[in-house]
């Protein structure tokens, strides 16, 4: 079920007044919730919803073994299972198959005829967002930064949420379990801000992400070789519009319709093609993962404070792992190996020569938001390619001198440029906006959706593809 | 009886309308935020079924086939015809159809 269909809109009207009217019961609440969450998630495979309760579960009995002992080495012992179990899934469904290749490729390029079986078993939607979510859980609770909940039902809601379920943001344990634990305040909802986003993120997904991929990017990522360079190179750019439109549309629609039902998610974007670094691009881009890998995975493995070398290792550690989340392949491991290596070279270049793009003069901070914008856009070509080779070939094909004259159309340049300006628009200048819709008439309270809904319809596509970020 | 300058300063009064808007914002501020989502929620599900139809019919035309379908789809159909009849539909059917036949989009061929 996608957000924005039919199929959804029908599904909130029911969720929506159930959930408040039963906000005196607060367990009833929770309990609707995590049902309806379920079947939210069983609408893609409802097998999978054994795998979401069995992860909910053993997490929910970790948490609780964690919190029956003192012991260092007994805590450090449950943490290791847990996190190693939640792992465990994540590379049976994600990375089984891949690592067969790979063995499987290296095997036989040293003469040896190795057999490993794929599973074959199709990939659970979102199974990288429910390891994250339980593992979050785990590693707070064992660093005592939450009590482990008493309640199963709370992990299960947590972990099961549905705005949340299949592609983030990455809600903390700490900040989500106390929201559970007492019914929520009417006077939170921000109808404006909440409206604003489900809209926005439906203008960003259907009428700019949708068009742009149909109508350009696929076709030209398909069959590179048919077409020329200046298609190859705006159609890099055009994914990286097509992507931010994409992913911070679901996140944006999942915080506002989270926020409608009484939870409040933290922000997860924040104009990331603004940044004038790479440092600051990972600030403002999937924030939730990023601060994430900062708190799991680079401040554990000693973050800045083993000295030059082993934070740029450490860097390097982080961004290749955030690459290999995002699939199993080596093209997801080039892309955060450039992540990796760029951010390492920008506290280099820092630390060496006192140079920092995001603080300097004008001049340096235009100069480093056009290189830092040229090497994001160079790595979504890794993203968005089926392989690695496909995208060294695409590259390739960039370099080639190819006279043949560039088939996107006006069309398509205005949607770019207006994806872009999303960028460029100060938060602020919403701000009135907002001011203005929040003390509207009901009458226009109610035409404001309406009619952006109608023109989405008008402009959209037939049909909704589903989020890029599904299949992580 | 008391003079009315004398509950009303010259503040008072000038400032009167904007309290009487004021308080009629009160009035509607009356409706808790909950209940006023879900007044947005289905007003705007009533303004679309009537002003483009067509797309309730085509995604139930997409469901399983059963009675119950069944029935939702020919209670859709007659939602058309009352909505054409009216002349509800016209600007969405008109607008969408300038759309595609400008030849600017096509039709979704899946993305990744």
């Amino acid at each position: 079920m996608l957000f924005p269909t039919i199929d959804f809109l029908l599904f909130f009207a029911v969720v929506f007044p159930i959930t408040w009217s039963l906000n005196d019961k607060n367990t009833l609440k929770k309990l609707f919730l995590a049902l309806v969450s379920y079947a939210f998630y069983a609408c893609w495979n409802w097998r999978f919803t054994f795998l979401l309760f069995f992860s909910s579960t053993g997490n929910y009995l970790a948490c609780r073994l964690l919190a029956g002992t003192s012991s260092p080495k007994r805590r450090s012992f449950i943490t290791f299972v847990a996190v190693t179990l939640n792992l465990l899934g994540l590379a049976y469904f994600k990375y089984f198959d891949f690592l067969a290749a790979e063995v499987t490729n290296l095997a036989g390029f040293f003469g040896l005829d190795l057999d490993i079986n794929a599973t074959e078993v199709p990939l659970p939607v979102a199974i990288s967002f429910l390891t994250f979510h339980g593992l979050s859980y785990v590693f707070d609770v064992s660093r005592k930064k939450v009590e482990a909940s008493k309640s199963l039902l709370d992990v299960v809601l947590y972990m099961a949420f549905f705005p949340h379920l299949v592609a983030g943001p990455i809600v903390r344990a700490a900040d989500f379990l106390g929201q559970l634990s007492k019914k929520s305040d009417p006077d939170h909802i921000d109808i404006a801000g909440s409206f604003a986003l489900i809209l926005g993120g439906v203008i960003k997904k259907v009428v700019i992400a949708s068009h742009i991929a149909t109508l350009f990017v696929d076709p030209v990522f398909v069959n590179p070789s048919d077409f020329g360079r200046w298609d190859l190179i705006l159609a890099a750019y055009g994914y990286a519009i097509v992507i931010y439109c994409d992913f911070s549309a679901y996140t944006d629609i999942a915080i506002g319709v989270a926020n409608l039902l009484g939870y409040q998610f933290p922000q997860n974007f924040n104009q990331p093609y603004r940044a004038t670094s790479l440092r600051d691009f990972w600030r403002r881009w999937h924030m939730s993962l990023s601060s994430w890998l900062r708190d799991y995975l680079y401040i554990p493995m000693g973050g800045d404070r083993g000295g030059r070398w082993a934070t740029y290792r450490n860097l390097m550690v982080t961004m290749l792992l955030g690459g290999l989340w995002h699939g199993a392949g080596t093209q997801f491991i080039i892309w955060g190996g450039l992540h990796g290596f760029g951010l390492a070279l920008e506290r280099f270049l820092k630390e060496t020569f006192g140079f920092d793009s995001s603080k300097g003069t004008l001049a340096v901070r235009l100069l480093g938001w056009f290189v830092t914008f040229q090497v994001v856009c160079a790595a979504w070509i890794f993203f968005r390619c089926p392989s690695s080779s496909a995208a060294f070939e695409y590259l390739g094909l960039i370099l080639r001198d190819s006279a043949a004259p560039p088939t996107v159309t006006p069309f398509v340049i205005a949607l770019m440029l207006l994806g872009f300006a999303t960028q460029l628009t100060r938060p602020e200048r919403y701000e009135s906006v907002l001011r203005w819709y929040a003390d509207a008439s009901l009458a226009l309270k109610v035409a404001v959706p309406s009619l952006t809904i109608l023109c989405v319809g008008v402009l959209g596509p037939r049909g909704v593809a589903p989020f890029i970020y599904f299949q992580f | 009886m008391t003079d009315e300058s004398d509950i009303w300063s010259i503040e008072a009064r000038l400032s009167a309308p904007s309290a009487r808007v004021s308080s009629l914002s009160l009035a509607r501020a009356k409706l808790s935020r909950p209940a006023e989502v879900l007044v947005i929620v289905y007003a705007t599900m009533i303004v679309l079924l009537l002003a483009n139809p067509q797309a309730l019919v085509s995604w139930l035309a997409d469901l399983p086939q059963n009675a119950v379908t069944e029935a939702a789809r020919s209670a859709a159909e007659e939602v058309v015809d009352i909505s054409a009849r009216l002349g509800l539909s016209a600007p969405y059917e008109a607008a969408r159809e300038r759309v595609l036949r400008s030849g600017w989009i096509k039709r979704d061929r899946g993305q990744r």
